[in-house]
């Protein structure tokens, strides 16, 4: 069971998104072959699955409500994808498979098939683990409550959210891991996505292969995908949205455009920024427009701007309701506009102050634009989340990549957007893993670039890129494996789970004996920074870690033990950090202890007379 | 006259000849600075080498 039911759940969620995403069909142009539309498809169906449980999901969560939208939209589903597998040789694809590459891609699955069994594991204190710290915390709340809501003492949960919602459908089907399994659906889409692109530019199938081979031993790009990261996801969207526009001639084609635009701003705000670059793109490169205004061109990007603003709008629309704003945590100069809730304005400008800090990255100055290509390759731990990088093969070969095609309007608009986005990322926040739609294409003109050079220097420039090829692709595997070798131990050793969650979990002992104890309903946790994703009881934490005030009038933790009975608190945590003491004194009034362990007390309340 | 068309002949086959070694160099400095700065440069090789260093000096 440990291992079915997240299969089962994940096959639910797929098959579920094929039937949903099945609905868009007479949307897609009819140019596009197989590949892209087993692409589209998952993925559209991703994105107005996750639309749909969340608006759902506004007014009630339960179990039989996810069901009954997943059930039948997986029936749906089953017969959608027997149609669309109808009439791939199978033969023939297998038959021209280049073992290399091949290997390589197996090599990551089974690492992401296996290490998508273990337990969520991580700390929140400094932002050690973003899944534990609201990626999984969201999801697993919204369950318990049965209802979507932010949790108002940590902003992120605020955040647009049309995969963790599905996160949430994954682990009320499947348990903890599922989500974690979900990684495999990731992979495998943005393999196929990448292959599209690059036959869609102008590669051959196995250029195709080389293509997703690169990426998928790229560990800046595996980060995105695994440990309730969502990046891989949105950046399939992106690359969507920009894959469908740039062949697109009929209104319905760019409708289809804002349905990916709309998932990706429904998915991370940054699809904001995204969908305008795209946009301009879209106005310099399509078949109709070429650079010049028209009414069509007008009608058309008219379009895609409405249906994104359409689907995105619920995310926005429910944090400018409920918390004041409607990107929330707002940016400085929002919150000028905006009475923002639950979150005092120093916080919110330590918050900036702390994004700005995380996305510095080698500097934002005009030689650090210049010298990006080689701090990406050099030195890609710098970037957050980039350990491992993106190999050498972008930097080695996309200079000739620029000989290596004919440069049809297609490369040259894709090209366009990614320099764009880029510039957009240097400027803005430079965290590695908002650039994965960049790698992506990337590594397509890097694989261009590669034919370019074998072609033009047969002997040593031959033997040079093999080499690049090589060291990039056992580098990445190295990264790529032994950052996820402790979870594959966990998944086949139990003793050694225990201890990974020993050693990865803060206050284990309190969360086990607050887990199993009966009489525990609801729980008081003083610090702010407990990662209460391990509770598994209804928890009250008057402040957030990032300042967050959930309890308005309430600016200290201890001031809401006066109102213990009145919030039906039954339990009070209260634990201790290395550099600060417990909030509460020894004995405190009208709390039993009734655990303690190193660093950790658990009180029970007591009401006075008792 | 002459010299012209010899000049017009011979400086794009000079280009021609110069440019597969701009493109090796250029790879083979990818793969040098890959090989300093991540594998030389990285914390492994330098604590290896700072051994080796503290035993040579004993």
């Amino acid at each position: 069971m440990r291992f079915l039911l997240p299969i089962v759940a994940n096959l639910l969620l797929l098959f579920g998104a094929f039937g949903i995403g099945g609905l868009v069909r007479p949307l897609i142009p009819q140019s596009f072959s197989k590949i892209n539309r087993l692409v589209v498809i998952p993925l559209a169906g991703f994105g107005l699955q996750g639309l749909l449980l969340f608006l759902v999901g506004i007014v009630r969560f339960s179990p039989t409500v996810i069901l009954a939208v997943l059930l039948p939209a997986a029936v749906l589903g089953g017969r959608c994808l027997s149609q669309e597998m109808r009439g791939i040789a199978f033969n023939s694809v297998l038959s021209g498979l280049p073992i290399i590459p091949a290997s390589v891609i197996a090599l990551v699955l089974v690492v992401t098939i296996l290490g998508g069994f273990a337990e969520p594991i991580g700390d929140i204190k400094e932002n050690k683990s973003d899944a534990i710290a609201y990626h999984y915390l969201g999801p697993k709340i919204w369950v318990r409550e049965g209802v979507i809501r932010p949790a108002l003492e940590e902003t992120h949960t605020a955040f647009p959210a049309t995969v963790e919602v599905q996160f949430a459908a994954l682990m009320m089907l499947g348990g903890q891991c599922a989500p974690e399994l979900f990684s495999v659906t990731a992979f495998a889409l943005i393999l196929l996505l990448a292959a599209a692109l690059a036959l869609r530019s102008g590669l051959g199938s196995v250029d195709a292969w080389w293509v997703a081979t690169l990426i998928s031993a790229m560990p800046a790009v595996y980060r995105g995908l695994y440990g309730g990261m969502i990046d891989v996801i949105y950046a399939g969207f992106i690359l969507l949205a920009a894959r469908i526009a740039f062949d697109s001639e009929l209104p319905r084609h760019y409708l289809l455009v804002g349905l990916f635009c709309g998932f990706a701003m429904g998915t991370k705000y940054t699809g904001l920024i995204a969908t305008a670059l795209l946009i301009v793109c879209i106005f310099l490169f399509t078949p109709n427009s070429s650079g010049r205004f028209s009414w069509s061109t007008a009608k058309h990007l008219a379009i895609i701007c409405l249906v994104a603003a359409f689907l995105s709008s619920p995310w926005y629309i429910r944090n400018w309701l409920i918390l004041g704003c409607p990107i929330y945590p707002p940016t400085p100069l929002l919150a000028s506009f905006f009475h923002v809730k639950y979150f005092p304005s120093d916080g919110i400008l330590e918050f900036h102050k702390e994004i700005l800090k995380i996305g510095r990255g080698m500097g934002t100055g005009p030689l650090s634009l210049l010298l990006l290509p080689f701090h990406l390759a050099f030195h890609p731990a710098n970037f957050e989340n980039g350990a491992g990088g993106i190999g050498l093969v972008p930097l080695a070969f996309l200079p000739f990549c620029f000989r290596a095609f004919q440069w049809e309007r297609f490369a040259k608009a894709l090209g366009l957007f990614a320099i764009l986005m880029t510039i957009a990322w240097f400027y803005t926040e430079q965290e590695s893993r908002f650039l994965i739609q960049v790698y992506v294409i990337a590594a397509i003109f890097g694989v261009a670039g590669w034919r370019y050079v074998v072609r033009n220097t047969p002997r040593l420039g031959s033997l040079l890129s093999a080499l690049t090829v090589a060291i990039s692709i056992s580098y990445g595997l190295f990264m790529i494996v032994s950052a996820r070798a402790d979870e594959i131990h966990a998944v086949v050793s139990t003793s050694f789970a225990e201890s990974r969650k020993h050693a990865g979990i803060p206050f284990l002992e309190s969360f086990r004996y607050l887990n199993n104890e009966p009489t525990v309903r609801k729980v008081l946790v003083l610090e702010p920074f407990v990662p209460t994703y391990y509770l598994d009881k209804e928890y009250l934490k008057p402040i957030g870690r990032r300042g967050e005030r959930p309890l308005p009038g309430i600016d200290r933790p201890q001031e809401v033990l006066s109102e213990l009975s009145k919030r039906n608190i039954t339990h009070v945590l209260d634990v201790k950090f290395k550099d600060t003491g417990f909030q509460l004194s020894e004995h405190p009034e009208n709390l039993v202890l009734v655990f303690e362990t190193r660093d950790q007390r658990i009180y029970r309340v007591s009401p006075p007379g008792s | 006259m002459s010299s012209e068309v010899e000049d017009r002949t011979t400086t794009p086959s000079f280009l021609h000849r110069l440019w597969p070694w701009l493109i090796e160099l250029w790879i083979a400095y990818v793969l040098v600075a890959f090989f300093i700065i991540r594998i030389i440069g990285s914390g492994l090789v330098q604590r290896l080498l700072t051994l080796v260093r503290l035993r040579l000096a004993r």
